[in-house]
């Protein structure tokens, strides 16, 4: 699989397509497919840091996440979702330049000497600085759940991908997935109980 | 057999106990406490690593348990503090009947005080930071319930905690992995500033307070105290940890003066805004910031007299709070409460007269238990710092003229005085809490064992 190493711009792009994509788009249960390329983008810049077990861990977890993810949501009713029809985030000239603006931070803090000690890879520095910066500008972009439960989840991959060079520890690996599949059941719980509330009160959520 | 493996096990029993019985509210709930008493009096009182007779069996628990080649240990410095987190769950939790909390509280309940648990006897300890975010996670889970469908500020709470996980993870890495020391300025500055906003996030201090407030409004106040408690208390235990095992950390007097401006700024910032409130409910928010705040400062005095009366603090502020918090629970459950407070105390005197004593020892007054802890920090800050005595003093001023002001609305004459019927079980509950706060007023060295214990484990910190 070192042949993969070859291609490390690949991941690179892929996340700041699928990060980009997550942030501009409004997010609706198809995010899942959006989101599982990241996954599989995280997974491949990963490789470089964690053995081959704990890649295949960390791309099941994530592709699992997608999978509940999507299911919860469907299975709920998706009808409250589904009202909104519109691709893109409101106000989507703000989220643009924001998005630019992160954009080259994320890169600059790459290329400055901040993990000089870890001896991380530059395509997954720029690639995890990427994901925290669009998580990040993700979560402030709205207040919807299922925007919340995706920016949390880039924020975690991107941290997650800068600590494999640190401490590429399986328990570690374990804790973390826990912490993915976590936070999809906290967001899906919430979703499912304000959907509940909200047919119980005949209302909008 | 572990010891690990041994609260493990009585955890999920206890929790699946709960679970059959989570439509017999007080049962689920007793039993819940029932559980966390019993895992207490383990952690507490059994030998570990020796064998003792059990009957005619012999026994031997070990302290460590490994699992995925990490330890989980229940060594002598964390044993005091997981039988605090398992008494302070065995105390709030036979209450949680009473309130308006969902059916399944007791079990997830106990489930967290295990994952916080867990966060203590992991090695290496900076892992902690990973479990008190599932305990996180467990929290949302009671905090957002059919009854109390919104969730602002739960999902603040967990984007808050995700950030201070990945903060601390961090932070620890750099400190086992880049060897820090304070030969290495930069890096040590650094780590300062990233274990700090961990700390300030894991701690609920403002600006990092905002999920409480709405917390508290979207969600029933014993419930919040109970997972406020808990996450709070983890967090204070992992910076106590961190400060008992890096030197350089514990020598930078750049630390201590860090948290005492933090603590002043927090009890100072509390009480205005409590002051402020109209809302009690929102009152109590604050109060609980007060109390922090008041907590800080001792921590940030940075000297074992007031490391000892830290961890006082930290095991009084269970008691105050629960009262405090079953009071307005009770109180808030009267949904014309929120327009008309005049005259609740003559229709509900309990629950006023616990929200009332609850706060009054939150304010350090003469006769509550929060009184004694509060006197001596006074003692010990005044010469070192006086602006840190003056906002001790501060918060026990304001926050007592705010009970008498709210003692006066929530008594003062109505028409329509007609007490509202409490049943005898809750009424129990409510004196009790009140006569235990005012015990421990005239008797506070009941909590000394504790603190005295807690102090022997964390060898480097209490010399």
């Amino acid at each position: 699989m070192t042949w993969l190493n070859n291609y490390l711009f690949l991941p690179v792009v892929i996340l700041f397509i699928t990060g980009s994509a997550l942030a501009l788009m409004r997010p609706q249960p198809r995010s899942m497919l959006i989101l599982a390329a990241q996954y599989i983008a995280v997974s491949w810049l990963a490789s470089t840091s964690l053995p081959a077990a704990g890649v295949a861990a960390k791309l099941v977890t994530g592709l699992l996440v997608c999978v509940i993810f999507y299911i919860g949501i469907r299975q709920i009713g998706d009808d409250p979702l589904r009202g909104d029809d519109q691709l893109l985030s409101a106000n989507i000239p703000f989220s643009i330049i924001a998005l630019l603006l992160v954009t080259v931070a994320s890169v600059s803090v790459a290329r400055s000497n901040l993990f000089a000690q870890f001896d991380i890879r530059i395509e997954a520095s720029v690639g995890a600085l990427f994901l925290i910066a669009a998580s990040l500008l993700n979560l402030g972009l709205g207040t919807d759940q299922l925007r919340i439960g995706i920016g949390l989840l880039t924020f975690v991959s991107g941290a997650e991908l800068i600590y494999g060079f640190i401490e590429p520890a399986l328990a570690l690996i374990a804790l973390l997935t826990m912490v993915h599949l976590g936070i999809v059941l906290v967001i899906s719980y919430i979703i499912s109980i304000q959907i509940r509330y909200a047919i119980s009160e005949n209302r909008d959520p | 057999m572990s010891a690990g493996l041994v609260i493990f096990l009585f955890t999920i029993i206890y929790s699946l106990l709960c679970l059959v019985l989570r439509h017999q509210r007080m049962a689920s709930a007793f039993a819940a406490a029932i559980g966390a008493g019993s895992i207490a009096a383990f952690v507490l009182l059994v030998p570990f690593d020796e064998a003792f007779l059990f009957g005619e069996i012999s026994i031997k628990f070990a302290s460590e348990w490994i699992i995925l080649g990490r330890m989980f240990s229940l060594s002598e410095n964390v044993r005091p503090l997981i039988g605090f987190l398992y008494l302070s769950g065995a105390f709030l939790l036979p209450a949680a009947w009473l309130v308006n909390a969902n059916r399944f509280f007791p079990s997830v309940a106990l489930l967290i005080l295990a994952i916080v648990a867990a966060s203590l006897m992991v090695d290496p300890f900076v892992f902690a930071a990973v479990f008190i975010e599932l305990a996180a996670m467990g929290a949302v889970f009671v905090l957002v319930t059919q009854q109390h469908p919104r969730s602002t500020g739960a999902t603040r709470m967990l984007i808050l905690y995700t950030i201070a996980m990945v903060s601390i993870l961090f932070t620890g890495s750099l400190l086992e992995v880049a060897g820090i020391t304070s030969a290495t300025p930069v890096l040590a500055m650094r780590v300062t500033f990233m274990l700090g906003f961990g700390f300030a996030i894991l701690m609920t201090i403002p600006p990092f307070h905002l999920w409480l407030p709405k917390s508290v409004e979207e969600s029933d106040p014993y419930i919040l105290v109970f997972i406020l408690v808990i996450l709070q208390s983890a967090g204070f235990f992992f910076l106590l940890r961190f400060l008992d095992s890096y030197v350089w950390l514990r020598e930078q007097t750049l630390i201590y003066d860090g948290i005492r401006i933090a603590g002043i700024i927090t009890t100072i910032l509390a009480v205005l805004l409590s002051a402020s409130q109209r809302d009690i409910k929102k009152l109590m928010a604050y109060a609980l910031l007060v109390d922090l705040g008041v907590l800080l400062i001792a921590l940030g005095s940075g000297t074992e007299d007031a490391f000892r009366l830290a961890l006082s603090l930290s095991a009084v502020r269970v008691i105050a709070l629960g009262v405090l918090a079953l009071g307005l629970s009770y109180l808030c459950n009267s949904a014309w409460l929120v327009s008309q407070m005049r005259g609740v105390g003559y229709k509900m005197p309990f629950a006023a007269a616990a929200f009332l004593v609850g706060l009054l020892s939150v304010a350090g007054t003469p006769l509550t238990a929060g009184f004694p802890v509060r006197w001596s920090l006074l003692t010990v800050v005044l010469n070192a710092d006086k602006l840190a005595a003056g906002t001790v003093l501060f918060s026990m001023v304001g926050l007592g003229m705010l009970v008498i002001r709210l003692a006066a609305i929530l008594f003062g004459r109505r028409d329509d005085d007609d007490i509202i019927a409490v049943s005898k079980e809750p009424r129990i509950f409510l004196l009790g809490g009140i006569l235990l706060l005012l015990l421990l007023g005239l008797f506070p060295q009941l909590v000394f064992p504790w603190v005295e214990d807690v102090a022997s484990g964390l060898a480097n910190l209490f010399l």
